[in-house]
């Protein structure tokens, strides 16, 4: 099956949906207290949100729960008008695929495939073929991220070059969100700000929900709203002015 | 949705791995393929070697020894037909011909064998090169004997290391004709007029006016030993005690139970008189092939019998079904030989499907623990938006090719394999074998492949259903 035209046509032109969580609560079976719990929570649409806290807070558990992969115990999530709490399994691998780019703090890139390979590598989700222009669209995300797209391998890659392989395989369709775990973690601290560069440019730039979750302070520190979570409960909110 | 990107990036990370599988795959297969080719090219093969003797006539006693004497050329000691009995096939109407076959000499493992000229001409279609014999001490060979036309050799008593000790001392047979190539075991013989085995083991001619002669040759060599200067006569005549003591010997080596036959004198077969022969025999002409009309007809090991009819055959089976002889249809010996075969063959192929059910599983339970490395870059996937029938595919497809290129050098592995067993036994036994893939051996391939599909399944369906997030967590 081809890549259907208004895939690709798209591209660019969703908006971004408003998140709305209300009385969100994870436990782990045979766990009292829950690992999360989060009375409500609204973002608006082309919110750039950082995520903080120490290890274990519930920083992950929140965006894994935001893309449907885990199933809260209660509570409802909101993106727009769809409940993906409520989807079937296979309803939330569809909404999460036109509406989510999701970025790792180890990449998880191909080891052996080409940079350009990884980029495109969403588009075999879709369909058998890769369009001419997708596959233009994911030669120009490298240009703009600076990743030579002539490289055999992202092997040969630095690890910034590889993280930022990782963000344009994210914005491969151009998501209304974008949600990165530690996506700077592993870098040293000139790839870092480079990586949140990107990051930051392409919400601001389209309008697009960023969320970030972090232990990074100079990356946390640029977010405009910031949740600070421990032991699974959100502690305080930050919003810059 | 196309999941090769990730299936050939999945082969490429482990391919040590990867090709370990391939091989044991092959191997598997290959064993199959192996066993199955190589029963058919040797069913094939005897078949054929069986074609041109369309019923055997031979004394009382194995017919597998019979058939593994005269089709295979595989020596032992079996009764001799007596002569009478099968003088009388020669005058038989049924009978489009019939030919006495003699063994028990060599030439270096080469079996000597004595028979007719019409049997040569019937087994082989004719020669490929130099003429027919026409003395008693000349040959025709198989095309794989080392030996040139024109070359001469000295016969020895029985094959391998008896054959060593026992030389007919003064015997020099000459080659003068090769056979075509028959594929069968006779290529690896050397055909000489039955009469010279006879004459060469001292036992009549199978000719009467061979024998009149022969026995006023004794009477002249008693007087005029000199005056003949005739290769026959000189052995015969170094004979006159020396085959005799060869006849003992002979006696004592192989009980009653062996074809020793004598030879009087050569005869021209109609119209292949030698002029030398003329020349050096100024009183009579070599006799060759039948009429056998000697008064003492030596025994013969047995009688290959072309019929003239289908009837004809089951008749003259029927007729010589007696007390003194026994007639059969080498084919029928074959297929017992081949159900033998078979049920060998059979146990063999179960523990080759054994053999595949464990290497099959020893790889699923590899590929299992090698999900376990692959699992997290799966549930990578799976958040970037890849539905989960993406990547059971990717699975399958990645066990599935493992499979299909396994299978298809294991059938390509078995050829080559049961191609090799075929020609080591062709040298070995002259045999013409030919293993082939047909339809047994990919029906094999196919089978293992659509098991190995099926299996395939496991660890597709495992990992479908783990958790995605718990497979995030674990790095």
């Amino acid at each position: 099956m081809a890549q259907s035209a208004s895939d690709t046509a798209n591209l660019g032109k969703g908006s971004s949906p408003a998140l709305d969580i209300s009385e969100l609560s994870l436990r782990f079976p045979r766990q009292e207290t829950p690992i999360l719990s989060l009375p409500h929570l609204a973002v608006a649409p082309g919110t750039i949100l950082g995520v903080a806290g120490p290890s274990g807070s519930g920083k992950s558990s929140l965006l894994y729960l935001l893309t449907g992969l885990l199933r809260p115990g209660k509570g409802s999530i909101h993106w727009g008008e769809t409940d993906i709490t409520a989807l079937s399994e296979g309803a939330c691998d569809a909404w999460r695929r036109k509406h989510v780019g999701f970025i790792f703090q180890d990449f998880h890139l191909i080891g052996e495939l080409s940079p350009l390979e990884n980029v495109l590598l969403p588009a075999g989700f879709h369909g058998w073929r890769v369009p001419v222009d997708l596959r233009k669209r994911a030669a120009d995300l490298l240009n703009l991220v600076g990743v030579p797209t002539n490289r055999g391998s992202v092997t040969d890659l630095s690890r910034g070059e590889q993280q930022r392989v990782a963000i344009a395989r994210a914005l491969l369709f151009d998501p209304p969100i974008l949600l990165a775990d530690e996506p700077t973690a592993s870098l040293d601290r000139d790839a870092a700000e480079n990586c949140a560069d990107i990051l930051f440019a392409n919400a601001r730039d389209n309008h697009r929900t960023l969320i970030i979750v972090s232990h990074d302070h100079t990356v946390i520190d640029r977010c405009p709203r910031v949740l600070h979570f421990d032991k699974g409960q959100l502690l305080t909110e930050n919003e810059a002015a | 949705m196309n999941p090769f990107p990730i299936v050939f990036a999945s082969l490429r990370r482990h391919w040590v791995m990867n090709l370990l599988f391939v091989l044991l795959i092959a191997v598997a297969v290959a064993i199959g393929v192996g066993i199955t080719a190589q029963e058919r090219a040797l069913r094939q093969g005897s078949a054929h070697a069986a074609d041109k003797f369309d019923i055997l006539v031979a004394a009382p006693g194995s017919q597998t020894d019979i058939v593994m004497n005269t089709i295979f050329l595989r020596p032992s000691a079996v009764n001799l037909l007596e002569g009478p009995v099968w003088s009388k096939l020669l005058s038989d109407d049924r009978v489009d011909f019939a030919a006495p076959l003699a063994f028990g000499d060599s030439w270096h493992n080469h079996s000597i064998v004595g028979s007719t000229a019409q049997f040569v001409d019937y087994l082989s279609g004719g020669l490929k090169d130099g003429t027919m014999f026409a003395d008693h001490e000349e040959a025709v060979i198989g095309v794989a004997v080392p030996l040139e036309i024109g070359d001469s050799f000295e016969p020895a008593h029985g094959h391998g290391i008896e054959a060593e000790e026992h030389h007919h001392h003064g015997v020099n047979i000459k080659v003068v004709g090769r056979m075509k190539a028959t594929g069968t075991p006779w290529d690896s013989a050397i055909v000489v007029p039955v009469e010279q085995v006879w004459e060469v083991h001292s036992l009549g001619t199978g000719h009467a006016d061979d024998e009149d002669h022969e026995h006023n040759e004794d009477h002249d060599d008693d007087h005029a030993h000199d005056e003949h200067d005739h290769e026959h006569d000189h052995h015969h005549d170094n004979g006159a005690s020396a085959a005799a003591a060869q006849d003992h010997d002979h006696d004592e080596d192989h009980g009653a139970a062996h074809h020793d036959e004598h030879g009087g004198e050569h005869d021209h077969a109609p119209g292949e008189a030698h002029d030398h022969d003329d020349e050096d025999h100024p009183d009579h002409a070599v006799k060759l092939g039948p009429p056998f009309d000697g008064v003492d007809l030596p025994g013969v090991p047995a009688m290959v019998v072309h019929p003239k009819t289908v009837a004809g055959a089951y008749s003259l089976r029927s007729s010589y079904r007696t007390d003194h002889s026994m007639a059969f249809f080498p084919a029928e010996v074959l297929v017992e030989m081949y159900e033998m075969l078979g049920n060998a063959s059979s146990v063999m192929r179960w523990m080759a499907l054994g053999t595949q059910a464990l290497v099959v599983a020893a790889i699923l339970a590899a590929v299992l623990a090698l999900m376990q490395i692959y699992r997290k870059q799966f549930a990578v996937l799976r958040a970037l938006g890849a539905p989960k029938s993406y990547i059971f595919g990717a699975i399958w497809l990645y066990v599935a090719t493992l499979v299909v290129f396994g299978a298809a050098i294991g059938l390509g592995l078995g050829w080559a394999v049961a191609q090799a067993v075929s020609q080591a036994f062709t040298a070995e036994t002259g045999m013409a074998m030919r293993a082939t893939i047909a339809a047994p051996e990919l029906t094999l391939a196919a089978g293992f492949i659509l098991i190995g599909f099926a299996l395939a399944l496991v660890p597709a369906f495992m990992l479908y259903r783990k958790p995605v997030v718990d497979a995030l967590r674990g790095s």
